[in-house]
């Protein structure tokens, strides 16, 4: 009687498998950490934007002079609408006898759907200019 | 039966598991490539624009006047929609104001590069010379708020920085308002 021995088809070893996964494992880490970088340059330009926005805002508000502030409330401008459901506010309040604080937020929603926002603010006082 | 080879039907489902796997990383590497190229565009078209509107922002803040236009040896240049020539007070190397003597700023298109050039006043300690401060641009936009160049308080500056890379246009628009601080 002549029986062959069971090593003969003996598949894969434990170690080999676990290296395999491992190594599987790596790579898509690598390319999900790859993809994950890309949204950032385009949330720092949002960022840039907004500032821009928040800015141009402040800047005109300083220009307009304490008498002829507005009343708190929304305002548009040219490149509101390259951030995603945006909304640009403003909120005039009074600081003292002689002097408003004006607050400008501009909010809009990063590509990973998460809400960001970004606020100056600002004193004007009754005497003085920008 | 020991050396008996693959049969036909293991060898084909060896080559179609092949094939798909190939498939697979053959798209992966397209589209990472494609992705890496636009990033590799991406900065620096919105730095172009960034970097443009910074310097065009930090030349009207302290300036007195847009000018109608100033002569830059030998070459005039006029305000427009597209070009913006301004006064700005010299100061010297305390950062006091020179009384009197005055900068001269002009930044202009050509081609998509934009270009500034200064030409300062006697005793000033601002750099003279000609610069390019953005590049890639596709449309600048000045707006005044007087069609009397002497009587403008703010500039509203529009730049769109745009280039093709792979025939997908990739761009950066910002816009800013920037009030004449020395009017």
């Amino acid at each position: 009687m002549y029986f062959r021995p069971c090593i003969q088809s003996r598949g894969f070893s434990l170690i080999e498998a676990i290296v395999s996964i491992a190594l599987l494992g790596v790579l898509l880490l690598a390319s999900a950490a790859l993809m994950h970088s890309i949204p950032l340059t385009a949330d720092a330009r949002d960022q840039d934007i907004a500032l821009k926005i928040a800015s141009t805002k402040i800047d005109a508000l300083r220009a307009l002079g304490y008498v002829a502030l507005p009343a708190s409330g929304t305002f548009t401008d040219p490149t509101l609408n390259l951030l995603a459901s945006s909304a640009a506010t403003m909120a005039i309040a009074t600081f003292n006898a002689k002097t408003k604080q004006v607050d400008v937020t501009v909010s809009w929603l990063a590509r990973d759907q998460t809400p960001r926002s970004l606020v100056l603010t600002t004193l004007i006082t009754h005497i003085g200019g920008l | 039966m020991k050396n008996r080879g693959f049969t036909l039907t293991e060898t084909v489902i060896v080559i179609g598991l092949y094939v798909v796997i190939l498939l697979a990383i053959t798209n992966a590497y397209l589209s990472f490539t494609r992705l890496y190229a636009y990033q590799q565009t991406f900065v620096p078209v919105a730095q172009s624009a960034g970097g443009a509107l910074d310097a065009i922002t930090a030349a009207v803040l302290p300036a007195s006047q847009v000018l109608a236009q100033y002569t830059f040896s030998g070459t005039t240049r006029s305000s427009s929609s597209t070009a913006l020539v301004i006064e700005s007070p010299s100061y010297n190397s305390s950062g006091s104001i020179i009384v009197g003597k005055y900068d001269y700023i002009v930044f202009y298109l050509s081609g998509t590069d934009l270009y500034r050039v200064t030409a300062i006043g006697a005793g000033s300690v601002r750099t003279a010379g000609t610069k390019r401060v953005g590049s890639m641009v596709n449309s600048l936009t000045f707006t005044y708020d007087n069609t009397d160049f002497a009587l403008v308080t703010n500039v509203d500056t529009d730049i769109i920085t745009q280039t093709v890379v792979r025939g997908q246009t990739v761009g950066s628009r910002l816009h800013q308002q920037t009030f004449l601080r020395n009017k």
